[in-house]
């Protein structure tokens, strides 16, 4: 037998080792050998149960069952239910960063998705798809949810040029993005622009002591 | 129960109780006492064993448990005498939940007082030490002692700082690297300067 749900719990202490926005690489082989820890667990007190068994066949009076054996019984049965737990605790917790990935980053990038296993990566797909769905025009809101945690004050934002990007198709048009250029896009466009470094957000004063932002 | 999912709380309950047996247990003692020739526990057996298994066990009255060492005697004078000076981190990462929990079985009174007085003791010293702005060396050294529950404790004070100076300053909190008004704040300066000049004029 091996140890007390070690393995479960290094499955875990792993992934907590990761910060919250970043997944661990899914560690198939830890969790195959917790699996079979659960069989191991399962087998031993089966082979308990098929001993009462026998001795009651042969004839032998319907005995308690000593106290002993309940206790190997219930060490067992505990050793199983903290398997699950913490399995269940660590595909959990898998799900909700791919989900938090969702919606922060738009996309799974490709370096989290190297360390997913293949149920999670269609989990990414089909939560990203029915997200898609209820943004999309057609069938639902027709707006970008995650654009925004908080809804904006203005549908235009002040943006000022970093770098010499040229031009850029806004969708009212083009515009000329060079260093120090201020211009107002709209809010949901600027997002990437700002968030690849080719402009910052200007923050200016509306008279009251508080940006318009 | 209620924190089910959490992964602090299960890890928390993978800290060593000493567990005396009962009745004794079956083919399991290679695993809860390492080295051990035999292969039953025999009844009044002590071993190590985690909190999660000595908590399921004791509700059945198969076995009884005590606290692990940091709660000792010992330790309980050394955290009297200056709470903030011991590294919970590395001897005890979850201090309060365990003790918690184990004062769950365990009805100590005089832990439970024990336990609110170190973190009174220690919670000053956070707050007055971590959230006002300590060279980065200082707030290693505090983080390096800080118990993991503490640790969540001083992470939301010290975002909840920001989040008022961000206040303050008039700002929605946007993502981070959009914030970085430098320039407003050199020209607010400067602004500052030309009024005390200003003043000092007209004082003449």
């Amino acid at each position: 037998m091996s140890a007390l749900a070690a393995r479960a719990r290094d499955l875990l202490k792993e992934l907590k080792s990761y910060s919250s926005d970043t997944l661990s690489p899914y560690n198939e082989e830890l969790v195959r050998l917790t699996f079979s820890e659960i069989d191991e667990h399962n087998a031993q007190t089966e082979a308990i149960v098929s001993e009462m068994r026998r001795r009651q066949q042969e004839g032998e009076e319907p005995q308690q069952v000593d106290e002993v054996t309940a206790t190997t019984m219930c060490l067992h049965y505990e050793c199983i239910k903290r398997n699950k737990r913490l399995l269940l605790i660590y595909m959990n917790e898998r799900m909700q960063r791919l989900r938090d990935m969702r919606w922060t980053q738009r996309a799974l990038p490709e370096t989290q998705k190297a360390r997913c296993c293949q149920s999670e990566i269609q989990f990414y797909n089909d939560y990203s798809r029915v997200l898609s769905t209820y943004m999309s025009r057609a069938e639902g809101v027709g707006m970008d949810l995650t654009l925004d945690t908080k809804p904006p004050k203005d549908m235009a934002v002040t943006v000022r040029g970093l770098k010499d990007a040229g031009e850029v198709v806004l969708s009212y048009g083009r515009a000329t993005i060079l260093t120090g250029t201020t211009i107002s896009i709209p809010a949901e466009e600027a997002e990437p622009l700002i968030r690849d470094g080719t402009v910052e957000l200007v923050e200016w004063d509306d008279g009251y002591g508080r940006n318009k932002q | 129960m209620t924190d089910y999912w959490s992964m602090d709380a299960a890890l928390a309950e993978e800290t060593l109780v000493p567990t005396k047996f009962k009745y004794g247990a079956l083919g399991v003692a290679s695993v809860l006492e390492p080295g051990s020739v035999r292969n039953d526990v025999e009844a009044g057996a002590k071993v190590e064993m985690p909190l999660w298994l000595a908590t399921q066990l004791t509700r059945r009255g198969m076995t009884t448990f005590s606290l692990p060492e940091i709660y000792h005697e010992r330790y309980r004078r050394k955290l009297n005498a200056g709470a903030e000076c011991i590294n919970l981190k590395g001897r005890a990462p979850y201090f309060y939940d365990v003790g918690n929990k184990c004062n769950e079985f365990l009805q100590d009174l005089t832990l439970s007082a024990f336990l609110s007085r170190t973190y009174a003791t220690r919670y000053r010293e956070l707050v007055s030490k971590g959230l006002s702005t300590v060279s980065g060396e200082a707030m290693l050294e505090l983080q390096s002692k800080l118990s993991l529950e503490e640790l969540a404790v001083f992470e939301a004070g010290r975002d909840s700082v920001s989040r008022a100076e961000m206040w303050s300053r008039g700002a929605r909190p946007r993502r981070a690297a959009v914030y970085l008004p430098i320039r407003k704040r050199a020209s607010a300066g400067r602004e500052e300067e030309q009024q005390r000049e200003a003043r000092q004029r007209t004082n003449k």
